[in-house]
């Protein structure tokens, strides 16, 4: 059971951290534009920020939920809770990018709204 | 092409997506089908339906509840046909699944599911209720 548990762990910390890492590396792409790089940058490290807490936070509860749930099912409960985790995680991956793509064409439309 | 065209009502290309408050998610998530059997528990159907029920709805429902409030505006009636929608999928899987008996458990899922023609609309609507209440500024991202 424990090892299933770490198992769990290792690999929904390891999908959290590769999203969190994308999701920086996109920001520090979008940070080369000089007009609204500061924006994207900004922007990048709040939503990774809420990102990390909120998909820790699911993680957590998926596997209290799912491993309470099917406890003698150790395999299945485990590929379950790590499916659901990554699902909901790529989700969440997804509305991050989409937010980090409105803060930079929102702070498009400011520079664009004060040259004119 | 420009912000103000990209996003202007006409355009075909323009893909919708609202903003998403995950506090107001996680709260509409847990509450829905709390309330929904606090409103129906003297049919005692009502209160039985949340141990069986809360399961299919919380590993299927989160996922594509998950999606939806990017894609659809949060009410009752668009929400409830989503949920109706997928339990209809999963009694039909179910269904299929036993006549073809690939699995023993199929047909209590298939009954499980049935409830859940009633349930799952009732709980994903209440969703929708809840969730546009809570949600503070509900808005249209500029992508």
């Amino acid at each position: 059971m424990l090892s299933y548990l770490m198992l769990y762990f290792g690999l929904a910390a390891g999908a959290l951290a590769g999203l969190s890492f994308m999701i920086f590396k996109i920001g520090s792409a979008l940070a080369d534009c000089p007009d609204t790089g500061r924006a994207a940058k900004a922007g990048s490290m709040t939503i990774v920020a809420g990102f990390v807490a909120i998909g820790a936070g699911g993680v957590i509860l998926i596997a209290a939920g799912v491993l309470a749930v099917l406890p003698h099912m150790a395999p299945a409960g485990v590929l379950t809770a790590l499916g659901l985790a990554v699902l909901c995680l790529g989700l969440g991956f997804t509305q991050a990018v989409a937010t980090l793509r409105d803060i930079v064409a929102q702070a498009a439309a400011r520079v664009s709204a004060a040259t004119e | 092409m420009s912000v103000a065209t990209l996003l202007a009502p006409n355009n075909p290309k323009r893909t919708i997506r609202y903003s998403v408050n995950p506090t107001a998610f996680v709260a509409a998530l847990i509450l829905a089908p709390v309330s929904v059997t606090l409103l129906t528990c003297w049919t005692i159907i009502g209160l039985f339906a949340l141990p069986f029920g809360a399961i299919p709805y919380l590993l299927l429902g989160t996922p594509v509840l998950l999606w939806a409030v990017t894609k659809i505006e949060p009410a009752f009636w668009s929400y409830a046909i989503l949920g109706f929608a997928m339990n209809l999928v999963c009694c039909l899987a179910c269904a299929v699944a036993d006549a073809l008996n690939l699995s023993a458990d199929a047909d209590d899922l298939a009954i499980i599911f049935g409830f859940g023609l009633i349930f799952g609309p009732l709980y994903a609507g209440a969703f929708g209720m809840l969730y546009a209440n809570f949600h503070p500024n509900r808005r249209i991202l500029q992508i």
